[in-house]
């Protein structure tokens, strides 16, 4: 969901061009340049592990564990899922959007609400209910089944927020020219929901390099499995190492691409004044036909996980309700809250200079802070159990390695809200305070800071959704004796323990749910509804 | 000859009557304009003239073909209808010759050499080409949605407000540019506006329309000094309206004896247009007299206001030139300047 922030992010700085920010505030920005500037090197640490171990083991060594079969068929297997499932999914979230946002559907508000809500499902979990619901699934067919259920939210939601803002005017022009009412889409309002389909595929894209817990459950191994299946067997093997680079490299593929594909193109509005809310088109026919995708889509997504836990929970009955499951709720939230906090507060400095002091150096150091969260889980955990393993030994499976993995992983996150919410500070208050006496930093906390809360706070919640739901890494990092919902969850089903394993299931969905709902809303008022 | 022609149309959108029982022609080769304040309905009708939306009864016909009868008929696409709205509806996505070489049929030869004449009919330089809509002036953006509009080679072409976005100056160029362009290529427009002054300079036929009837239609300059009320009076411009008593084609006013037009007797009210009234200093205080009670200079056109002697009625407000310009608390007298209009 990361990714998704950063598109405002970008939409933001169209909205305020750098000329007219404020050049010249008078808090001064050295320490603050300074913070994020060791905030973006230790964003580099993944990244330049990769680089070092590659150097480390020399050419032969890495030629010997890259270029051999077995990688070659992780890759292809990883090429096959993103050249099937993101295409699949850009059909189902496109057809879907078009039906609850432009036609006159029944229930078109129930049904957009429906598709937003699977994200609060963690992938683990839609793949887990599948698997109890038909144990032999396995494979590529099925990984894209699942993964397309799982994720096709992530374009639904850019593409649906774009469809309500384009301005119908532009349709009706193309009807005057004599386009027929297919033509106009596929002409017109198709390629104006280019950049939401190219941000929304990228983050479904990285989302499939960095899946573990979906794929291992129905057995189809991708490079993010293979990882943790090595570091499983040994903590520091070059092997792992080694197709971490590889996963790395298809990061930064995914990545080049999208800024390729999306190109540098305005499709904002051209006109001025507000637009007028676009008309839905009739189905006719084939309106009641038309339910067939969304109440499919709904009864898959969440009609399955919804059905699969209901039976195991039945089965189960109050005696897997134990005081493990109130453990891991607690040290979930703990370490949920823990990691906001931490990474909003990681996050203030560049926040701060990405509005007060935009200029080469910040947006350097602002796309330190971007990438990092971009990288797969699997590959931030990597590197830093190598590094404590080898330099750091004494804070090798300790808490605050967990922590800091999360802050890398979750930083983008954190610093979007943020940085809108200190944008709609004034630097005028911040003089004005100085004016009456306090001193920059002063200033600074009792002013900028405090109307920041807002976005402080929505930085701190999506963190700690993410958190929630995080997998890989809290295998990888977290020291013994910690369970949060989702290890404990793992290890349940690892073992087929599936009764036990859904109160679990059941509480990452409760804790998901209302920010993800908050999330579906809020995107909607930022289109302005 | 009749192009278009709507009979007896009629919309309704949940509880407003968005048009009720509109009926109006359109000559072939002339320009119309449907004028009224917002939510009159005018862009409604646009919108059922270019096959956008469907009314639930009456007709459309364009050319000796039915385009819409009720709910049923030809959709957009297929009826061969210009139009320009309001911001230019440019495809944000396309560059500009591609926009403008966007209706053509597919395929099409000459393509380069069509956008170039249309880049030079609507008064654009050849550069613009490959521009994007948003490196666009709100002007260059109109000019090129009348040539992509063109480029269909349409009978009929609809302006919606496609000025209203504009500065002053450049709206007057614009409607000016536009008008040119049109007359050249022989095509019939209909323009809805808000703005009466537009309607009235640009059209050669205009409809009034209020809260979704048509009140009237017919020349500017038939509305603008024979309004059929006197609501549609002060929409199309400043009036002095005075209550008067008719006989024998003079009206007894506040201003003396007026000669009308028609041949109303009894009471009645009589509609003057302030041009038509001159302001002259008199200090014998004669029966169309009165004293200046305000006086706004501005620039080439003031505004003085004369409270008339003996009379209850709020001051006339007259519009004059700078010259010999009274001063507040002066004596004056109005004169007027030919016959006063009768609302039956």
């Amino acid at each position: 969901m990361g990714l998704l922030q950063e598109n405002t992010a970008e939409a933001l700085d169209t909205a305020w061009p750098a000329a007219q920010r404020r050049q010249d505030a008078r808090v001064p920005h050295a320490p603050m340049v300074v913070l994020a500037a060791l905030i973006a090197l230790f964003s580099l640490v993944p990244l330049g592990f990769i680089g070092w171990v590659t150097y480390d083991v020399g050419w032969e060594t890495v030629k010997t564990l890259v270029f051999r079969p077995r990688v070659g068929e992780l890759v292809l297997n990883t090429v096959y899922l993103e050249l099937i499932a993101i295409p699949l999914s850009i059909i189902v979230a496109v057809a879907t959007a078009f039906l609850t946002e432009r036609s006159d559907i029944p229930f078109a508000r129930l049904w957009a609400w429906l598709a937003v809500t699977p994200l609060a499902v963690p992938a683990f979990v839609h793949s887990y209910a599948w698997v109890s619901l038909i144990p032999s699934m396995h494979g590529l067919a099925s990984g894209v089944f699942v993964a397309v259920l799982a994720y096709y939210p992530f374009l639904y939601l850019p593409v649906a927020a774009t469809l309500r803002r384009l301005d119908p005017a532009v349709e009706d022009a193309a009807a005057s020219l004599g386009l027929a009412p297919a033509a106009v889409f596929f002409r017109v309002v198709l390629p104006q929901l280019r950049i939401p389909l190219c941000g929304g595929s990228l983050l479904i894209g990285l989302h499939l390099l960095s899946e573990y817990g979906l794929f291992a459950m129905i057995r189809f191994d991708t490079l993010a499995t293979a990882i943790v299946d090595q570091f499983q067997s040994s903590y520091n093997s070059p092997a792992a190492n080694m197709i971490g680079g590889v996963l790395v490299a298809c990061c930064l593929f995914l990545l080049a691409l999208e800024v390729l594909l999306r190109g540098n193109e305005r499709y904002a509005r051209v006109g001025t004044g507000t637009a007028r809310p676009a008309d839905r088109q009739k189905l006719g026919r084939f309106r009641l036909p038309a339910l067939l995708l969304p109440a499919a889509m709904a009864a898959l997504t969440l009609g399955v996980p919804l059905i699969t836990l209901g039976r195991w929970l039945w089965l189960g009955g109050l005696a897997i309700w134990d005081g493990a499951v109130t453990g891991a709720v607690v040290q979930t939230l703990v370490l949920a809250l823990a990691g906001g906090v931490l990474t909003t507060i990681a996050a203030v400095p560049m926040a701060w200079l990405s509005v007060r002091a935009p200029g080469r150096l910040q947006r350097l150091l602002e796309a330190c802070h971007y990438y990092v969260g971009s990288l797969p889980g699997v590959v931030v955990a990597l590197a830093l159990v190598s590094i404590t393993v080898r330099f750091l030994l004494p804070l090798y499976q300790t808490f605050a390695m967990l922590l800091a993995g999360y802050v890398l992983m979750f930083l983008p996150r954190a610093l979007v809200g943020l940085r809108a919410s200190i944008a709609q500070a004034p630097v005028e208050l911040e003089r004005a305070a100085m004016a009456l006496g306090r001193t920059p930093g002063q200033a600074l906390r009792q002013v900028t800071l405090r109307l920041a809360a807002p976005g402080a706070a929505a930085g701190v919640a999506l963190v700690a959704l993410g958190i929630t739901n995080e997998l890989t890494a809290t295998l990888m990092l977290a020291p013994n004796g910690v369970e949060t919902l989702a290890t404990r969850f793992w290890s349940l089903t690892s073992e087929i323990d599936y009764v036990a394993a859904a109160p679990y299931a059941v509480m990452m969905v409760a804790l998901s749910l209302p920010l993800t709902l908050l999330l579906h809303a809020q995107s909607k008022r930022t289109a302005g509804q | 000859m009749t192009l278009l022609d709507l009979e007896d149309i009629s919309k309704r959108y949940g509880t407003v009557q968005a048009l009720d029982g509109v009926s109006f022609a359109v000559g072939a080769g002339s320009r119309a304009a449907v004028v009224g304040p917002s939510g009159s309905g005018k862009t409604t009708l646009l919108r059922i003239i270019a096959g956008f939306e469907f009314p639930d009864s009456g007709r459309v016909c364009f050319d000796g073909a039915l385009l819409a009868n009720g709910p049923a008929g030809v959709p957009a696409h297929r009826r061969g209808i210009g139009i320009v709205s309001q911001d230019g509806a440019l495809f944000p996505h396309l560059s500009v010759a591609d926009n403008i070489a966007f209706g053509f049929e597919r395929g099409a030869p000459d393509r380069a050499r069509r956008v170039a004449e249309l880049l030079e009919m609507v008064e654009l330089e050849d550069a613009m080409a490959t521009r994007r809509p948003h490196q666009l002036s709100g002007g260059q953006q109109q000019r090129v949605a009348l040539a992509r509009a063109l480029g269909r080679r349409p009978r009929l072409m609809l302006l919606d407000e496609p000025f209203s976005a504009l500065d002053t100056g450049l709206r007057e160029n614009m409607r000016k540019a536009v008008s040119r362009v049109l007359q050249a290529a022989g095509i019939t427009a209909i323009l809805v506006t808000h703005d009466q002054s537009e309607a009235l300079s640009f059209a050669d036929q205009v409809a009034v329309l209020r809260e979704g009837r048509l009140v009237q239609a017919g020349s500017p300059q038939t509305l603008y000094h024979h309004p059929r009320d006197r609501e549609t009076a002060l929409f199309l411009g400043d009036a002095v309206l005075l209550p008067a008593f008719i006989r024998d084609g003079v009206a007894d006013c506040a201003l003396g004896h007026v000669a009308v037009e028609g041949d109303h007797a009894g009471k009645a009210e009589i509609m003057l247009r302030p041009e038509q009234i001159r302001v002259i200093a008199d200090s014998a205080s004669p029966r169309n007299g009165g004293r200046v009670v305000d006086v706004q200079f501005g620039g080439a056109v003031c505004t003085v206001a004369v409270a008339l002697a003996d009379v209850a009625l709020p001051p006339i407000l007259i519009k004059t030139s700078s010259v010999a310009l009274p001063a507040p608390g002066d004596l004056v007298r109005l004169d007027v300047a030919g016959r006063a209009h009768v609302f039956a």
